[in-house]
């Protein structure tokens, strides 16, 4: 049961990290914004609201740092990390 | 960092997952245990439910739980209590006079809510039931004498709120941003 959680968790982390990137086609930084913190950065929520926090923390953290490198990079026109 | 910060914090209000869902875990399976609490044994085997989401568990006796759900709700609450500054209630221990005040400082606005001499930031402490009452909530109310009331389990927004005050990566930008528009 653990393991199936957790495939289920790395498997929703992959299609947030595929989906981040369907995005960058959007110029407007407001509406990319939202669709991140309000689309993407919320898919895991279910889930992590009925799975214990070990089995999903470093998934969480995973997403986590994929949204915000998403932001910091469309935020700094690419700069971001150079 | 500040893109993490509730936007009355002067952040972009991207509330991470690592920590909300330590407040969601927490707030939905204490909900869920309190129900189940509310429920007579019979009426728990009848609807299945204690069975399916902790086998053979008795949410009366919280020495004994051993489902991987219930110890991690253990551990969330612990979790709560040493890292984030929260603090338990107890029926032996009257909740202070400001009890209610303490969860609704933690609401978006909490200079409404500070005494005026508080500090400028100071964060309140979030008082929450002890981890034993609490699939006895009901009882415990029952037992109060005349107004005293047990808290209720706060909101999840308001427990991630207090979380992100105390977030490591978050402390060494609250001391440095204006929080002045927000107040």
């Amino acid at each position: 049961m653990d393991a199936g959680i957790s495939t289920t968790g790395l498997r929703v982390a992959a299609a947030v990290q595929v989906d981040v990137g369907k995005l960058d086609m959007i110029s407007d930084g407001l509406i990319y914004y939202q669709m991140l913190c309000f689309c993407l950065n919320s898919r895991l929520a279910f889930l992590g609201r009925h799975t214990p926090i070990p089995l999903i923390s470093d998934i969480h953290s995973q997403v986590d740092a994929i949204i915000l490198e998403a932001l910091c990079r469309k935020g700094t026109t690419n700069a971001h990390g150079e | 960092m500040k893109l993490q910060l509730p936007h009355f914090q002067g952040g972009f209000g991207v509330t991470f997952n690592a920590g909300s869902a330590i407040s969601a875990f927490y707030v939905a399976s204490v909900s869920l245990v309190q129900w189940l609490g509310f429920c007579s044994h019979s009426e728990q085997n009848f609807i299945d439910l204690a069975s399916t989401w902790a086998p053979g568990q008795d949410l009366a006796n919280p020495d004994q739980r051993t489902a991987l759900i219930l110890i991690a709700l253990k551990q969330a609450h612990h979790i709560l209590l040493t890292e984030f500054e929260c603090h338990e209630w107890s029926i032996d221990g009257p909740a202070p006079a400001s009890a209610v005040s303490q969860i609704e400082g933690s609401s978006p606005n909490p200079a409404a809510n500070a005494p005026q001499s508080a500090p400028r930031n100071a964060i309140s402490p979030l008082t929450r039931l002890r981890f034993t009452l609490l699939h006895s909530s009901q009882t415990v109310d029952s037992n109060l004498d005349g107004n005293a009331q047990a808290p209720s389990v706060p909101a999840q927004r308001v427990i991630t709120a207090h979380l992100m005050r105390f977030w490591p990566s978050h402390q060494y930008l609250l001391g440095d941003i204006s929080l002045t528009r927000s107040e």
